[in-house]
């Protein structure tokens, strides 16, 4: 037993083994109702909702809505977090000018601006993106700044040193292969947090997986609801699968 | 000799500090000329470095560059203590780094990296990223990329403080060797005495409080010289007497 976590085969033996440990506790609760009469899905009923739910026409659509909400809100968070760090992290008075700005709104938490979301741009995939991107954007934001701020001061001497002194080209030559590994990290991180508050928006009501599980928890087809669950867990993992690929590959240079 | 570079008077300051800690320092370097500039540790002597690379303004005084200025060529570069070289590059695109705020064609950039590659006994590692590289090598690097700009006058910081004895006395034989075959004017900055004789033609001690120059002799022993030569030795106590 002692040496079956160090191999590849026992590793997967105990993973399995997990799981199922998690449904047959999971199964006990249903059946012995640990928790109010018909509000705990029944695992063994997964499969079938899920047949459900693709026969139903609802499940692909969802994706389909939720995912252009998703890349919408992730590109334009992303890229703005990262411009606007970056500029403030390598021009002093834009650091100085944003400062007190950048503490007020930070803290204000990403859903508590659906309000506006949905005065601006009623219940639609504009309002959704906008949610998320909002998220997304202070994440890039603090880790670009911070990713830049913590570059070597060496390499900024040794573009002097070599006659490098313009701004662009000290910082496409130094900062940003420097700062690449934290903005990088602070990317992946906004493909996570992206879809955290992807739910959220959508549970106020803009179509996609969110609306869906909804109104499935209206109607108490709690099973419909996991299957939901589950196709956010499935799709996050395959955007965050993707996302490594790339990440190797532009970091090729670091040690591994 | 024609001086490449001279300085005068300079001074130097830390900040905040109330006393500068090298006063008065002139130094006229001769083409082709090997200088050792030897002190101890917070005597100013890798800041003075930086002052004669334009690195940052002296607090006193003058550095001049008095060798002509040519198309797709530095007068000075610099070789750092650490190496310094980028991890995110190739050592080839190290060496490139230098090259690329100079007007120098796609063509004959490839063609003088290859040759200080050559030079620095590094051709076969051109392609391979800093962390694949032993100190030694990264610091053969650092020395092909100061190179690769053709300057009159190599400035070196203590370059190889940060290797071990053995790979030291083989990168100070190669340095030599780099030395005669490319003709540049070398300031060597160190705290190794035994360094210092064996590689220069002249040693400057830098000593006091404000520094000052305690010792300013040539060496004067034939090339090649042996680690172990007793009149280098000589020179060594006298170096150390003035320190």
């Amino acid at each position: 037993m002692q040496h079956l976590p160090s191999t590849r085969a026992g590793r997967a033996v105990l993973g399995a083994a997990g799981l199922v440990l998690f449904i047959a506790l999971w199964k006990a609760a249903q059946s012995f109702e640990w928790v109010r009469q018909g509000t705990m899905p029944d695992p063994f009923l997964l499969p079938q909702a899920f047949l459900d739910e693709l026969r139903s026409g609802r499940l692909l659509p969802a994706i389909g809505s939720s995912l252009v909400h998703y890349a919408w809100g992730l590109a334009l968070g992303s890229l703005l977090g990262f411009l606007v760090g970056l500029v403030v992290a390598t021009a002093r008075w834009m650091d100085a000018l944003h400062g007190w700005l950048a503490r007020i709104l930070r803290p204000i938490p990403p859903l508590a601006w659906v309000v506006f979301a949905i005065a601006w741009f009623k219940v639609s995939h504009a309002g959704a993106a906008f949610v998320i991107s909002i998220g997304v954007f202070w994440v890039n934001y603090f880790a670009t700044y911070s990713a830049v701020r913590n570059v070597d001061p060496r390499f900024y001497e040794l573009a002097q040193a070599f006659g490098h002194l313009r701004y662009l080209k000290v910082h496409s030559s130094v900062t940003l292969p420097a700062a690449s590994p934290g903005i990088l990290a602070g990317l992946r991180t906004g493909v996570g947090q992206a879809w955290m508050t992807l739910i959220a928006a959508e549970l106020l009501g803009v179509p996609g997986m969110g609306q869906e599980m909804n109104s499935a928890a209206g109607v108490g087809a709690y099973e419909a609801v996991v299957i939901y669950m589950l196709a956010i867990s499935a799709v996050y993992s395959v955007s965050d699968w993707i996302f490594g690929l790339a990440e190797d590959r532009v970091l090729a240079w670091r040690p591994s | 000799m024609a001086p490449v570079l001279t300085a005068r008077d300079i001074t130097l300051r830390f900040p905040g500090a109330p006393q500068p800690v090298l006063r008065d320092f002139s130094l006229s370097l001769g083409a082709g000329e090997f200088l050792a500039i030897v002190g101890g540790s917070g005597v100013g002597k890798s800041t003075l470095l930086r002052a004669l690379a334009g690195l940052l303004t002296p607090g006193g005084g003058q550095v001049e560059l008095n060798s002509p200025r040519r198309a797709g060529q530095r007068r000075r570069a610099i070789v750092f203590q650490d190496g310094r070289l980028m991890p995110w590059r190739t050592l080839r695109g190290n060496i490139e780094y230098g090259l690329e705020g100079l007007k120098v064609s796609r063509g004959d950039r490839d063609a003088r990296v290859d040759e200080v590659l050559e030079l620095t006994g590094l051709a076969e590692l051109a392609d391979r990223y800093p962390h694949q590289l032993s100190g030694g090598q990264a610091q053969r690097g650092g020395i092909a990329r100061a190179l690769a700009v053709q300057p009159d006058v190599l400035l070196m910081d203590e370059p190889f403080s940060a290797v071990d004895a053995l790979t030291r006395g083989g990168l100070q034989d190669e340095l030599i060797r780099i030395w005669q075959a490319s003709g540049k004017a070398i300031v060597f900055v160190t705290h190794d005495i035994s360094e210092a004789a064996f590689l220069a033609d002249r040693v400057m001690v830098l000593s006091g409080q404000p520094a000052g120059v305690a010792l300013d002799r040539p060496i004067g022993v034939e090339r090649p010289r042996r680690h172990d030569d007793p009149a280098l030795a000589e020179i060594g106590a006298e170096i150390a007497g003035a320190l």
